[in-house]
């Protein structure tokens, strides 16, 4: 039996980790809008945010290899500004795992956010905080089971990407070749033993990821933000 | 609904309520001086200093430069946001935070707590008096529940915490949502009492939202009167009560008049009560003699004789002179009547009226059966 190349999984690990700290700087300001938000738009927007989830990854990983291609929009700037492409490179992962996994953070914190509502807000605001200190030592405490299921749901998801990934980052060792590709890899070359490791190791993670959260769920009260 | 339009800001006095029936607006007017309606259009002064305003108007310096043509009028908007607005409020639902002890609590309140500030004319700077913790906690005696969790504490203890914390905000004036409207019948009592020493205790006015007619007699000696998103009346508390052309508004409410009286002295149980023309008793009263009370008595509750009759039950009776017959009502008649200086309400039937021959301008006799509130002056 040959030796078990890890690198994929630590790969795997340093996206979803990068990924889970750019969804919540994005996602968090989006799923507050969203939250407290009366205009019309935000059924658009909301529509537009759940689409990864219904998307074929495919399809995604198809309109992502445009975009960020050296042709597309964003990828011609990117390589005027790096002189580097954006496909096929872990930077471009990042991008496209963010895109894919924007629902699993934004639908969690936005319905943790409405959970809290307005009252606690309200309530602060006469006491003299500022919408920033509002935010920082009332609304996020009490929406820290949004914050949780956000963060595993978004790790966990960025870790089980595998079309998305395939389209746009390819299969280079170090760069691209996260889990889910290496398992795809060695069930092409027959090498069932390291597909068998990767993917029950993959498995017992997700589990374990799950159950985690789950149980803190039922331990963290979130049902109501006031008394 | 244009509660916006009210000059509610022109309250000055210690302890002002808002009141009217459900759905008149008191709320929103007290979450517009609060600045929690920023959508809310109109004016709000707060002693001097603007906190709302959005009017046509120019700016200064264009004002002093400019030649006529080039005076531009802008609409302009002007709007401090809530957290800068020395208010403390107490929420009806008293939105304490359940991720912090009761302690915790208050400490947020002592710790965003500010002074005022405003735009334009004002100071800028509060009073300066700051209003400490040991000094809201014997107050509101909270000491036994500083380490609990507010989920865990009964409705009148977490009145009390949201009355600390909104004091501990140091504001410069308390807004008050009916604080009570939740509690039971014993709770209100014991809050009430609390909320009673505020003023006093604290050097801040109160403003109080209340649909209950005594809450009204019992906390405040100024008020104002909603109806319909609108200003019915302001004034003292017992001069708007006793304006018969109100009481339509007062209609859903209990009909009655606050009159004040003197502690005369107490005896066999029962509290004798001075007033310029006769003598009240009535199950004892907790107060010194001499002491000013405030009594509350339901319009029912009076009945009107020609003669002083003997032989009854009710030991109340004072002479009076009836100021005003009010017909408007069904089948029965309102009087308003004058004893001395003060008025009493009293509500009969209009064949009542008919049979005696009751007239404005009589004399009669008020037959009081019974005082319902008191409350000290």
């Amino acid at each position: 039996m040959e030796g078990l190349d890890l690198g994929p999984v630590w790969l795997s690990i340093q996206l979803a980790t990068v990924t889970v700290l750019v969804l919540l700087v994005i996602a968090t300001p989006l799923a507050w809008w969203l939250a407290f938000t009366r205009t019309r738009a935000r059924a658009v927007i909301e529509a537009v945010v759940a689409l990864p989830l219904v998307l074929p990854p495919t399809v995604l990983g198809f309109y992502l290899l445009i975009v960020l291609g050296p042709a597309g929009a964003i990828g011609r700037f990117w390589v005027q500004l790096t002189d580097t492409t954006l496909t096929f490179s872990f930077t471009g992962l990042v991008i496209a795992s963010v895109i894919y996994s924007f629902p699993f953070a934004v639908q969690p914190l936005q319905g943790a956010f409405e959970a809290v509502g307005r009252a606690p807000l309200e309530a602060a605001a006469t006491l003299g905080a500022t919408p920033m200190q509002t935010f920082a030592r009332v609304a996020s405490p009490l929406a820290l089971r949004g914050y949780i299921s956000a963060i595993v749901l978004g790790f966990a998801h960025t870790l089980g990407e595998f079309g998305v990934v395939l389209m746009v980052g390819g299969n280079i060792p170090g760069s691209t070749k996260v889990v889910s590709i290496a398992v795809f890899e060695h069930v092409e070359t027959i090498s069932y033993t390291q597909a068998h490791i990767l993917s029950a190791g993959l498995l017992a993670f997700s589990f374990v990821v799950l159950l985690a959260v789950y149980a803190l769920n039922r331990r963290i009260p979130i049902g109501t933000a006031y008394v | 609904m244009s509660p916006s339009k009210s000059r509610a800001s022109r309250c000055r006095s210690a302890r002002a309520s808002i009141f009217g029936a459900s759905g008149a607006g008191k709320t929103t007017l007290l979450r517009i001086i609060a600045g929690l309606e920023p959508a809310a259009r109109g004016k709000v002064v707060f002693d001097g200093q603007v906190w709302q305003e959005d009017r046509d108007w120019t700016p200064a310096h264009e004002r002093s430069t400019a030649s006529s043509e080039s005076l531009r009028t802008a609409r302009k908007r002007r709007f401090l946001p809530a957290h800068e607005r020395a208010v403390g409020f107490v929420f009806q639902d008293t939105r304490l935070f359940t991720h912090l002890s009761v302690e915790g609590n208050l400490r947020f309140a002592l710790r965003h707590g500010r002074f005022a500030s405003g735009f334009g004319t004002g100071t800028g700077t509060g009073t300066g008096s700051g209003i400490g913790m040991s000094e809201v906690v014997a107050a509101l005696e909270l000491e036994n529940l500083l380490a609990r969790r507010p989920a865990s504490l009964s409705g009148g203890e977490r009145q009390r915490v949201a009355i600390g914390r909104a004091l501990l905000a140091n504001p410069r004036v308390l807004l008050m949502d009916e604080p009570l409207s939740s509690l039971d019948t014993a709770r209100k009592r014991e809050i009430v009492s609390y909320i009673e020493a505020l003023p006093a205790r604290f050097a801040i006015p109160v403003l109080y939202v209340t649909h209950d007619i005594d809450e009204v007699a019992r906390l405040s000696n100024r008020m104002l009167l909603l109806s319909a998103g609108r200003i019915a009346a302001q004034g003292g508390v017992g001069e708007i009560l006793g304006r018969i052309d109100l009481w339509p508004s007062l209609e859903r409410l209990e009909a009655g008049s606050v009159i004040e009286a003197r502690v005369e002295r107490h005896e066999n149980g029962m509290t004798h009560l001075a007033f310029e023309t006769g003598t009240l008793q009535v199950p004892a009263v907790d107060a010194v003699p001499g002491k000013a009370l405030r009594l509350r008595v339901h319009a029912r509750d009076v009945a009107v004789a020609t003669e002083r009759p003997r032989q009854l039950s009710i030991r109340n009776i004072l002479p009076a002179t009836i100021e005003k017959i009010d017909l408007d009502a069904t089948v029965h008649a309102e009087l308003l009547l004058g004893i001395g200086a003060q008025t009493l309400r009293a509500r009969i039937t209009r064949n009542a009226l008919e049979d005696l021959g009751l007239a404005e301008g009589q004399q009669v006799h008020a037959l009081i059966k019974s005082v319902l509130f008191e409350g000290r002056l």
